[in-house]
């Protein structure tokens, strides 16, 4: 950090030096050196645009820089990346797009509040600052930045071994090398039809249930056709219960016969902790 | 045993000696976790062994004799790191040995024993007492094997007597049947016995009279009278006793449960029940202290035959540093890194069973285990591995093997990682770097093989203090 700050008071230093043409020239090379293709860059870039105001801001509540802001805030190119930021928390241990997100936005807030304690750097500030680290560094931004994306790219790396990983492990179960083997993973990724005949296990009557959306909504395909029986995992008694159930909902007209209830849609786009329906009182939970 | 096979002749001994006799009938597996979930694979390791595991001489196997009808294939049972068979049936109408690999089950009991963890019964967070405390939970445990719980031969007139103990019952434990099996039990198994429960209730209604008619002829002062037989109880005595039984949940539930010989319930509380709190219907149970009541009785012994310990109380003594704090850790496998979305913590892999991560990585200083437990990196080679402390065992009812496993302690660390030389502590050098030379399958194959239980381990154990697994 504290050769950040001699680099920026240094930069300062020789901002009276440079001439105004070096100064109008200034947004093409910085603009050239901020094209990348990486994802990050180009998030921060997205976010950085609408972002520039609150800089701008955040500069102009410190009088001391108010003047160099002024002058700084309109060569500054909207896609630079700022250096000397750290990698946010939420990064190294959560999900991909919603923390890289955050982290950016961290970054942003942490190069605000840089701006407001020593002001903000000019155009040519920063491209000797970014200059320091090498020209190939440049487009990856400051190491922190680099060390992000890099975090971002393993977050990645690691939900994508892990949607190959079918298998969700219980407490209690035993395993041996080979069920650890790709051969036995993949039998966890397949869907088979379910194990036991949920109507014959819960002992209830298909038809009786009707005007159960939820259940109807369990036994039709997106498309509202029904569920084959290889799907269902229904013996044939069972599913023929099951099929009259569906039948009958949509005859009535109770149940659309082109795609699952509206309801059980709405929901399902929901996150799974609202949709659970809560009974108050168990005496009222009828049908 | 040896009187008996000498009185056999010499075909019969032959026979009850073979592989064919002995081998015995296979348990039925475990029951799946979700049945209704659309993943899962037939070929999976079971949850607990089903069959029996046999082995057989280094020269014996040569021939491909492995003491059943016929010798198995050369090919795939003498080229096996661990020669250890299932043998699904001797014979089939293909006139083939149905037969794989049993080493998944047997090795996973082998590194289960070099744990050295005694198997507890599983006790309710309450511990003994009826008043519920949390502290109670981080009491030891008990051992399966303590008298009071290890009851297996119970005579039939003691059944009712030991029902806080047993748990081995005919009948069923109702909490843990779907409804659709609870009917179809009631259908074929309870509506057959409604002649011989009335028989039973006969029974009951005959020593209740006999009891009172013994108690008035005390105060009164008189000889007892003849005690009268279930037969002369009448069809009309019965109506009554059931009718005034028939709001009187406990006593009846006791008369049912002890004809079906029921697994005990632990009563629902008020909360379970879903009865407002100002309820004037007074819910009165009887206090159930088997410790299997929560969770049903288990289906094997409670603890499995893994171990035979009783207690993990004892130090183990380092030959240098003298006695240890903590028992030897053990590498735990990350099977699984936690998803934060899902809000799921780590499974671990410890000895061959699936743990829950619980509190690992919580520890300040357990940063490392804490990175390696939340993402999975697939740079590291075999799969990110840390240190556990496998804290207890127990067997649930299901028949599954719950480890609970805590941060291993940075010291017990570093004398476990310089017993097997990854660690240098006070001059011992270093083992030599796996990078001088490639590595070899034999090389491997020893890094990961199970410590034979045979041999003599380099730290004191449960087997100096008399406690042989």
């Amino acid at each position: 950090m504290s050769s950040q700050r001699w680099l920026s008071s240094a930069a300062r230093q020789c901002q009276t030096a440079l001439a105004a043409a070096q100064r109008q020239q200034a947004p093409a090379l910085s603009r050239a050196a901020a094209f990348s293709t990486s994802a990050p860059v180009a998030d921060f870039r997205n976010l950085n645009t609408p972002n520039t105001t609150t800089s701008a801001a955040a500069a102009a509540n410190s009088p001391s820089s108010a003047s160099s802001a002024s002058s700084a805030s309109p060569t500054s190119p909207p896609g630079s990346p700022l250096p000397f930021t750290r990698p946010s928390r939420r990064v190294r241990t959560g999900s991909l797009a919603r923390s890289a997100n955050e982290a950016l936005r961290d970054m942003l807030s942490e190069a605000s509040e840089r701006n407001a304690s020593l002001g903000p750097l000019s155009a040519e500030e920063r491209r000797r600052a970014l200059g320091q680290f090498g020209p190939g560094s440049v487009g990856g931004g400051s190491p922190t930045a680099r060390a992000v994306a890099e975090n971002a790219q393993k977050a990645a790396a690691s939900d994508a071994y892990l949607r190959q990983m079918g298998r969700r492990w219980e407490v209690g179960e035993v395993y041996s090398p080979r069920d650890l083997e790709p051969a036995e993973m993949q039998k966890w990724r397949k869907r088979g039809s379910p194990a036991g005949d949920v109507v014959d296990l819960l002992g209830f009557n298909p038809v009786d249930n009707y005007k159960n959306f939820a259940l109807v909504s369990e036994f039709i395909t997106p498309m509202g056709r029904i569920k084959h029986s290889s799907l269902t995992g229904l013996r044939p008694v069972n599913q023929r219960k099951v099929a009259k159930m569906v039948r009958r909902a949509i005859g009535l007209g109770l149940y659309p016969s082109v795609h699952k209830h509206p309801q059980i849609l709405r929901l399902s786009h929901q996150t799974p902790a609202m949709s659970v329906p809560q009974s108050s009182n168990p005496s009222q939970n009828k049908l | 045993m040896a009187t008996s096979s000498r009185t056999l002749s010499p075909g019969g001994a032959l026979l009850r000696a073979s592989r064919m006799f002995s081998l015995p009938a296979p348990i039925p597996p475990p029951p799946s976790n979700n049945p209704a979930s659309p993943h899962h694979s037939e070929t999976a390791t079971t949850a607990y062994p089903t069959h029996q595991v046999i082995t057989t001489l280094p020269s014996a196997r040569k021939q491909g004799d492995w003491g059943l009808k016929r010798p198995l294939p050369l090919k795939s049972t003498t080229r096996t790191t661990h020669p250890l068979l299932r043998i699904k049936a001797i014979d089939t109408v293909e006139q083939i040995t149905d037969f794989s690999s049993g080493a998944d089950h047997a090795i996973t009991l082998r590194k289960f024993q070099e744990l050295g963890l005694p198997v507890t019964s599983q006790r309710t967070a309450a511990g003994d007492s009826a008043a519920s405390s949390v502290n109670k939970m981080y009491l030891p445990q008990k051992s399966a094997f303590e008298d009071e719980l290890d009851v297996t031969d119970v005579p039939p007139e003691k059944r009712t007597e030991n029902l806080e103990m047993r748990w081995k019952f005919s009948g069923p434990w109702l909490a843990g049947m779907p409804p659709g099996e609870f009917q179809r039990w009631l259908a074929r198994e309870v509506r057959p016995k409604r002649a011989a429960f009335r028989e039973f209730l006969r029974g009951k209604i005959a020593s209740e009279l006999n009891e009172a008619a013994a108690t008035a002829a005390l105060d009164k002062a008189e000889p007892a009278p003849a005690p009268i037989d279930a037969s002369s109880v009448t069809e009309d005595q019965v109506v009554d006793f059931l009718r005034r039984m028939r709001y009187d949940k406990q006593p009846i539930y006791d008369l049912v449960g002890e004809f079906l010989d029921l697994a005990p319930l632990k009563p629902p509380t008020l909360v379970q029940t879903g009865l407002p709190e100002q309820t004037p219907i007074k819910l009165e149970y009887k206090d159930v202290n088997s410790p299997y009541a929560e969770h049903g009785p288990p289906v094997t012994h409670p603890s499995a035959g893994l171990s035979y310990l009783r207690t993990s109380m004892y130090m183990e003594n380092h030959p240098l540093y003298g006695p240890q704090k903590e028992h030897a850790p053990v590498v735990a496998r990350v099977l699984r890194p936690r998803q934060n979305r899902l809000g799921t913590r780590a499974k671990l892999g410890v000895a061959g069973f699936v743990v829950d991560s619980g509190h690992c990585g919580d520890a300040k200083a357990n940063q490392k285990a804490e990175s390696s437990m939340s993402i999975l990196n697939p740079d590291v080679v075999g799969g990110h591995k840390l240190w556990v402390q496998p804290r207890q065992a127990y067997v649930d009812s299901t028949g599954h093997v719950m480890l609970t496993v805590s941060d291993a302690s940075q010291e017990s660390v570093l004398v476990a990682q310089e017993l097997v030389g990854d660690a240098v502590v006070l001059g011992t050098s270093k083992r030599s770097q796996p990078q001088q030379r490639a590595e070899t399958a034999l090389d491997l194959r020893n890094r990961y093989k199970a410590r034979p239980t045979s041999s003599a381990p380099a730290l004191s154990s449960a087997q100096d203090y008399g406690l042989k697994p």
